[in-house]
């Protein structure tokens, strides 16, 4: 039998209705992607006949490489069980996705874990139904009531849900933790750690490597307010720039100068907003963010959001009237590469797609050895699209004897060897 | 506090259908849910499964569109529990249409809100059987496999407090009857062969029922009250009520009374009228008919006081 067969005759057909497993292409994140889990559709005829989505975690057997084990772990799943449930009783109440049922499955070594099923952050604001209410709720609703209590490792507009009610709720329960004291024991280092500044990104793996992959409620504090803050600059203007080579003052900038004129002074207040956590780490107010916000929105004077840039009066390079024509065999190359590059960030490219895109670019970093965007374009696909840990280690290995000097190498170099070493 | 007060209430849910060997060595028509079960001797769930009339009452039931059998309805009383029946089409392994019953009964208390137990109990009843029609449609293995196993469900006591009713009148329908005893319970014309006494519809349905199905009374749609038919139903003596303990205060005495009669159902209002409306159209047909025979006699044998000249 196929995994797919003993999950359904596994699964209670008495108690889920309506089943429709979903396919690759429908499925969503890593544990679908690589088989580690399978996703449904179903109706809920215990709950009331709500709308619930199933995942199933098949526990790793014996033969499974390292990384299955690590990911998908008997011991691993049982954590994860333990930790909903710890999560279900906490109050004042975790604003996760509401958990119909999570238990091991009978005659088939899987952890089925279904919750109601809701609309993705990422899919309200694909279609462009997103905007500052929903990013007020972001910035209200997601912080937990103090820092020690609960952290969400991976937040990111696929990773948070908008219920039926229109609430806003974490999806990812995998990426939930529970603070045992003042620490957060972490099973996996897995997150989007190419959203963070460079400040706060440094400050993450300085703490997690000195507590041996643990973190501490101070620095999960800092990580989460500008994780929440991010997201709702997503959604209050309906997306933002590629983050390429990290988020940075020209990143910032890119936020501003890449929107509608109406939008200018919506841009203008993220990019205060967010401003401290780039420059220097800062923890940024959420509450304040919001409150700010809200002025914004009701149209009352907001004395944070006054400048987009602090060096505004500085005079800004002449931009040129039309492109600068590819000059190299790299700018030709590199251009070419641009609409594939797009769609990739569109989640537009299906895996077929994305694994010839990643052949065209393993190509590429044999040519343009020095270039360092190729690299962090293959990495980026390595290790946020494709999971492949092996991969990324080696690639990151020959980007660094490569570009020794490329500070953007190096992070990604630690990230790699930090995820390598789980 | 009453034993089945609000937010606690669970009921049981039984599966019927034809096509599985489960707790039958056969595939005619069998309980499936639950697979072992020695229900409390004298409840109603034990009536229903010692029920040998399934084939009489669901033979009319084959030709009856889905809709129609979604808006049957069956519910039996006993002293301390409800149980209502809902009906739905599937089919067999073979593309034969088969129909499968679903029952859900839950503790009531009569001095307590039966009309929220039962309506959604009902609702329940209603929402698994239509689940569950598609379930079981075609026989897939795995389910036959979950029957045979006794996994299909995990529990066979649902919550009913997060249903919704899907019928505005229960609260009348208990209220009726709350009035009279002897009652056994309520169904639709189709399904009052499962022991209920009280048909739900008119008093000319309630006299065509079949004497064997033991009508004692009919639940009239249009004025919300049980009509009896035979000596079988008596009303309640109401319970003398105790003196006031204290006197009324003169401020208190001034408030208004709740009416004696319940209002007027606003929803009934449509039915009224176009009951009134088909009588009305009845009586136009009827003239009719009677006029196109006064006109044709006319025709033939010509004018009555011309032929007495």
């Amino acid at each position: 039998m196929t995994p797919l067969e003993k999950f359904v005759a596994s699964l209670p057909a008495g108690e889920w209705g309506a089943l429709r497993v979903l396919n690759k292409s429908e499925g969503d994140g890593v544990m679908a992607d690589r088989d580690w889990a399978l996703l449904a559709e179903a109706t809920a005829l215990r709950h009331g006949g709500r709308d619930a989505f199933l995942k199933c975690i098949v526990a790793a057997s014996n033969s499974a490489g390292d990384q299955t084990h690590a990911m998908t772990g008997r011991q691993r799943l049982e954590r994860v069980r333990e930790r909903l449930g710890a999560i279900a009783r906490m109050s004042p109440t975790v604003p996760l996705v509401e958990i119909l049922e999570c238990r091991f499955l009978d005659g088939f070594d899987a952890l089925l874990i279904a919750m109601e099923r809701v609309t993705t952050l990422h899919t309200v604001i694909e279609e462009q139904r997103a905007g500052s209410e929903l990013a007020l709720q972001v910035l209200r609703r997601l912080a937990p009531a103090s820092p020690e209590l609960w952290h969400h490792l991976d937040v990111c507009p696929k990773n948070i849900g908008l219920t039926k009610s229109g609430a806003v709720v974490y999806i990812d329960v995998e990426s939930m933790y529970v603070g045992v004291g003042t620490m957060f024991e972490l099973s996996n280092l897995f997150g989007k750690w190419f959203r963070f500044p460079d400040p706060i990104y440094s400050s993450i793996r300085d703490d997690l490597q000195r507590n041996r992959n643990c973190m501490t409620a101070g620095v999960g504090a800092v990580k989460q307010a500008f994780d929440l803050a991010l997201v709702a600059a997503e959604c209050s203007l309906q997306g933002i720039p590629p983050f390429g080579s990290g988020i940075t003052e020209a990143w910032l900038q890119a936020l501003v100068d890449d929107v509608e004129e109406d939008k200018k002074p919506l841009a203008e207040f993220w990019a205060h907003g967010l401003r401290p956590a780039v420059a220097s780490g800062t923890a940024l107010d959420l509450k304040k963010l919001a409150d700010d916000l809200a002025n914004l929105i009701a149209g009352k004077p907001v004395t944070t959001a006054s400048s987009s840039h602090p060096k505004d009066s500085a005079p800004k390079p002449p931009t040129p009237a039309t492109p600068a024509t590819p000059v190299t065999d790299f700018d030709r190359d590199w251009n070419s590469l641009q609409p594939k590059a797009r769609a990739l960030r569109r989640d537009a490219l299906p895996r077929t797609e994305i694994e010839q895109y990643r052949g065209e670019l393993t190509a590429l970093v044999q040519r343009y050895a020095h270039e360092a965007k190729i690299w962090d374009e293959l990495l980026l696909i390595l290790i946020s699209y494709q999971r492949d840990r092996d991969g990324a280690l080696r690639v990151v290995r020959a980007a660094r004897e490569q570009l020794p000097q490329d500070a953007n190498i190096k992070r990604m170099c630690e990230i790699v060897t930090m995820w390598a070493a789980q | 506090m009453s034993a089945v007060a609000r937010g606690a209430v669970k009921a049981r849910v039984a599966l019927w259908g034809k096509g599985y060997r489960v707790t039958q060595d056969s595939e005619e028509f069998q309980r499936w849910v639950p697979r072992k079960w020695t229900p409390t001797p004298n409840s109603l769930d034990a009536r229903l499964d010692a029920f040998g009339g399934w084939a009489g009452l669901l033979q009319p039931l084959y030709a009856a569109s889905e809709r129609d059998l979604a808006l049957l309805r069956c519910v039996l009383f006993r002293s301390e529990e409800a149980l209502c029946c809902s009906f739905a089409r599937s089919e067999d392994k073979h593309k034969r249409p088969t129909v499968i019953v679903v029952s859900t009964s839950a503790p009531i208390d009569w001095d307590g809100d039966v009309a929220h137990v039962v309506a959604r109990s009902h609702a329940l009843a209603t929402r698994l059987v239509g689940a569950y029609a598609s379930t079981v449609k075609g026989n897939p293995d795995h389910v036959g496999s979950q029957l045979k196993n006794g996994t299909f469900l995990a529990d066979n006591e649902f919550p009913i407090d997060g249903e919704a009713p899907n019928a505005d009148d229960w609260n009348d329908i208990v209220r009726a009857v709350k009035e009279w005893s002897g009652i056994t319970g309520v169904a639709s014309p189709r399904l009052v062969g499962l022991g209920a006494n009280v048909l739900i519809g008119t008093q000319h349905e309630a006299e065509l029922a079949p004497t064997k199905a033991g009508i004692d009374g009919f639940y009239d749609v249009r004025d919300r009250a049980i009509r009896p038919l035979t000596n079988k139903l008596t009303r309640w003596v109401p319970r003398p009520v105790p003196a006031p303990a204290q006197p009324v205060a003169a401020a208190e005495a001034l408030l208004p009374a709740p009416p004696a009669a319940p209002a007027p159902n606003p929803d009934l209002a449509a039915i009224n009228q176009s009951l009134q409306e088909l009588n009305r159209t009845m009586t136009r047909m009827t003239e009719g008919v009677f006029e196109y025979m006064r006109r044709m006699q006319e025709l033939i044998l010509g004018d009555p006081k011309r032929r007495r000249r």
